[in-house]
């Protein structure tokens, strides 16, 4: 009896598995199809970005160590109401699958950034985006929800970074820089919205300053730690740990290169979750 | 910074010693305090003063906890005027930093010197060091909970040290109730015109710390600016004046030892 039982609630869980993955990957497969799309022969779009621009020039500021901040505690409600409806409102209405690849990064990078502060301002007094627990029982953090509307489809965060800014859709090994995940230890958030006209140089400038910076590569005795980024983010920057120093050491300052390149392997992986809030203390 | 410790804790500190009475004509006598200064500062050629922690004689060492613990605390310091109150203050905190760096010496960095309660609070800030009038109190009282909300004076920043490389200059003297206003003044133009406070990289501006720290007594923005202009030197007033952003924040805790 309990035998028959139990292989009943097996079938059962094996069915609803099922339907479940073929749910997701079916909703994957349309979001790659879907924003594949784009028309290099367009015309200049105008994309108002000025709202992003306008919060993070008002709330992000410098850290003591070297990763910038949001002051998510300083956001008044009426910039946190602006920038719930910069992203259902105004992003969500511009036709991101006719535009230039150039100006779809830009886009995608605005609406990534921008829905990661405003989940954890949702959520706000939170330690970490890691916390925000809304993305089902099997999945930690927000990634997985859909969070926003684009074109009438639901996307998450996960859909932006890992399906569609991802090749074949965006070949570049820089974007993952430009995404900042409201953590210590990930790229830092910039005090101005990406731009179609600038972001090679943003890109470049982001890519430098992660890569440069101790929680990017750090050594111990002759133990080398990297970012969990390069864990993570192996379409990015390379399968092998060679893959990824020979990835790295093209932004390295002079004083990393030799570091990177007498190292054959990343020994250890590390990331600081806390969320990228001033720091509370003072002498 | 509700965060930083029990308010209703906070407020008691600051009803009771923003007591003052401008009738009473005391003095406090520093004398002592001020002999030390004297003594073991040393101003050196990169423009920060050390001092000579290692070699300080034992009678000093002496002289200095019995100026704190045997006639500072004793002094009802609520009953007198505003200005020995500042120049109280202001000793007092100098003379209790020097005194933890003294019985920790030698020590890499006050941040070092773990012994604030709580587990996310670095360095010695928050450790009830002594009692005044019976309340007991700690140097993250004596400045955020008296000095700023009682005098409401920026300068008052760059009269506290910190012990670190970083930290605004401390006098050799000390601050007394005639000389205070002048003596602060001379901390700010001293601090704000040293590279270690502000200096310039492109098209920003990089900042000592102390400038985010204390970003509620500075102002932001073209307040910010407006209070440095007031101390800045001729060079430094030339780039503050195109008002620019503050890109980057930098402390150096190292203490402020003679290598």
């Amino acid at each position: 009896m309990r035998g028959m039982l139990g292989h009943i609630a097996k079938k059962f869980l094996f069915i609803v598995l099922m339907a479940l993955a073929g749910i997701s990957s079916a909703s994957a497969r349309d979001i790659a199809e879907y924003f594949a799309r784009h028309n290099e022969s367009a015309q200049d779009t105008p994309m108002d970005f000025a709202p992003w621009s306008h919060f993070l020039t008002t709330y992000v500021e410098p850290g003591i160590n070297g990763v910038n901040r949001i002051d998510y505690k300083r956001v008044s409600d009426e910039d946190h109401e602006a920038l719930v409806r910069f992203i259902d409102i105004t992003l969500a209405t511009i036709p991101v699958s006719r535009l230039r690849r150039q100006e779809q990064l830009a886009y995608w990078i605005n609406l990534y950034n921008a829905l990661i502060v405003r989940v954890a301002l949702d959520h706000y007094p939170v330690s970490s985006i890691r916390d925000i627990n809304i993305s089902g029982l099997f999945s930690r953090g927000p990634f997985k929800r859909r969070l926003a509307k684009v074109e009438n489809r639901e996307i998450s965060l996960s859909d932006i970074r890992d399906i569609i800014l991802m090749p074949p859709i965006f070949n570049d090994s820089r974007i993952p820089y430009a995404l900042c995940d409201g953590t210590m230890g990930g790229p830092q958030i910039w005090p101005e919205a990406f731009q179609p006209a600038t972001i090679d140089f943003q890109l470049n400038r982001a890519a430098t300053n992660f890569v440069n910076h101790p929680r990017a590569f750090s050594i111990e005795d002759t133990r080398l730690t990297a970012s969990m980024l390069y864990k993570w983010q192996k379409t990015a920057f390379g399968k092998q740990d060679v893959d990824i120093l020979l990835h790295a050491i093209r932004f390295a300052d002079p004083g990393l290169v030799p570091t990177l390149s007498s190292h054959s392997q990343i020994d250890d992986y590390f990331y600081d979750w806390r969320l990228n809030e001033p720091d509370i203390f003072r002498p | 910074m509700s965060s930083c410790g029990p308010s209703q804790e906070r407020q008691e500190v600051l009803v009771h010693f923003s007591g003052h009475s401008e009738n009473n004509t005391q003095t406090i006598n520093h004398d002592v305090f001020n002999e030390i200064l004297r003594t073991y500062v040393q101003p050196d050629r990169d423009g920060i003063s050390r001092f000579a922690y290692g070699e300080i004689a034992p009678a000093d060492r002496e002289t200095l906890r019995t100026y704190i613990f045997n006639q500072m605390v004793l002094i009802p310091i609520a009953q007198y005027s505003r200005n020995e109150q500042l120049a109280y203050w202001i000793n007092l905190y100098n003379a209790l930093t020097l005194q933890l760096v003294l019985d920790h010496y030698p020590v890499r960095s006050l941040e070092d010197i773990n012994i604030s309660p709580g587990l996310f609070q670095k360095g010695p800030f928050y450790k009830k060091l002594l009692k005044v009038d019976d309340i007991a109190l700690s140097l993250d009282d004596i400045r955020n909970g008296i000095l700023l909300p009682v005098f409401k004076d920026a300068r008052i920043h760059y009269a506290l040290t910190l012990a670190s490389l970083d930290s605004p200059n401390l006098l050799p003297r000390s601050f007394t109730a005639a000389t205070a206003d002048a003596l602060l003044d001379q901390a700010a133009i001293s601090f704000i015109n040293h590279p270690r406070a502000l200096h310039f990289e492109e098209d920003h501006l990089v900042a000592n710390a102390l400038f985010l720290w204390y970003r509620d007594d500075f102002g932001s923005g073209g307040e910010f600016i407006n209070h440095l202009l007031r101390y800045a030197n001729f060079d430094l007033a030339k780039y503050l004046i195109e008002n620019p952003p503050v890109g980057q924040y930098h402390f150096d805790w190292t203490i402020n030892a003679i290598d």
